[in-house]
């Protein structure tokens, strides 16, 4: 077991609503002693309840399934949840924030930004045949099936949000989340909303906006790559534009 | 100091990303032809004043700082035509899942063509003609 921890924190009251705090940011130092098998969440926790009453961060499930403890560790977008702090390897953890979104106070930010960006793809399935009885035959080795697939597990913890340059530069920017989850219904044959979507979708908001640097991709802790979903839109665009007559 | 350094960790360690060097490499080559292109027009509308006068003008260009700009602007135009066929590879043949690979096949391939310049432009550089 490692020795000390070195826990420095960013903090912040809040007061300020733009997403980074005017000023320098302030940062506290605290000693943590580690204990087998510690994530960064129970060290957070441990400061807050033997330390500093005062620091806020926000957690839910504590079993990766949910997403809200994602924080910057150690200059990376992460589920503090799922971070242990020995596979770190490193004494020394600077926790802040995730980037692009308003901070609340300290650790914990508004979420708003990344749901907006999520509403305005259509994220719910709308069914191309709202009066069929019958399941819709789609098979599990099918192209279709396999083309979706490796983009259905997103649980919307925001942390490729955080993390994309192109959010950074255009706060107008859908972002990866939201791209990826227009995919997965873009192509799926039983959703009515597709051509909508695309629509929506085209332009320096969406896909084109993307310079392909796979930040998302790196940072996704479930490993999609949204950076392959707003590629393959890309290629759907394209060929909604050269034959608009189809699907 | 502490501020600076966590500035500086956040800033520096996505770097590990190539997806941003590659990115950043390609615009500041993109750049630097688009502005290499200007005087390079001017030069070659020398030759609308004759081949004398083209030759005079061109002679100016076999100096070695010139000469050693060559050799560098071979490696600009290769890093950006060989990363563009790997943006296209991305953008259009499904290869996204292949970035790493690929931008380093990139700067391998960048390194095979300066290196092969070399052979022709260092005698060049070290002995002007």
């Amino acid at each position: 077991m490692a020795g000390t921890l070195t826990v420095r924190i960013r903090r912040s009251d809040g007061s300020g609503a733009a997403a980074t705090p005017p000023g320098p940011p302030r940062f506290d130092t605290f000693r943590v002693e580690p204990e087998p098998k510690m994530n960064v969440l129970d060290v957070v926790a441990k400061i807050q309840a033997t330390q500093d009453p005062s620091l806020a961060f926000r957690y839910s499930c504590r079993a990766g399934m949910c997403g809200t403890c994602s924080m910057r560790v150690n200059g990376k977008n992460r589920w503090t949840c799922r971070t242990q702090v020995e596979k770190l390897g490193t004494d020394l953890l600077v926790i802040e924030p995730l980037p692009h979104y308003p901070v609340i106070r300290d650790l914990a930010v508004d979420m708003a930004p990344f749901v907006e960006s999520m509403r305005l793809v259509i994220p719910q399935f709308v069914p191309a045949e709202p009066g069929k009885a019958t399941f819709a035959k789609i098979g599990s080795g099918s192209r279709e099936r396999r083309e979706i697939d490796p983009h259905i597990e997103c649980i919307t913890c925001g942390n490729c949000y955080g993390e994309c340059s192109l959010v950074e530069t255009n706060k107008a920017y859908l972002g990866p989340a939201a791209l990826n989850r227009a995919f997965t219904l873009i192509a799926d044959s039983r959703d009515g909303a597709a051509r909508a979507r695309l629509e929506l979708v085209n332009g320096h908001d969406g896909v084109w906006g993307c310079h392909t640097q796979f930040n998302c991709t790196e940072v996704c802790p479930l490993g999609i790559s949204p950076t392959r979903a707003i590629q393959k839109l890309k290629r759907k665009e394209l060929l909604h534009a050269l034959t608009p007559h189809l699907r | 100091m502490t501020a600076l350094v966590a500035y500086l960790r956040r800033s520096l360690l996505p770097q590990v990303n190539v997806g941003n060097a590659a990115w950043l490499l390609h615009r500041l080559t993109g750049l630097a032809l688009a502005v290499y292109l200007l005087p390079h027009f001017v030069s070659i509308n020398g030759s609308r004043a004759g081949p004398a006068a083209f030759d005079a003008g061109l002679a100016v260009f076999t100096a070695p700082l010139y000469k050693a700009a060559e050799w560098l602007l071979i490696g600009t135009v290769a890093f950006h035509g060989f990363n563009g066929l790997r943006v296209i590879a991305i953008d259009f043949f499904a290869l996204s899942g292949r970035q790493k690979l690929l931008f380093w096949l990139v700067m391998a391939a960048t390194a095979a063509v300066l290196l092969a310049a070399s052979l022709l432009f260092v005698p060049r550089i070290l002995a002007p003609a």
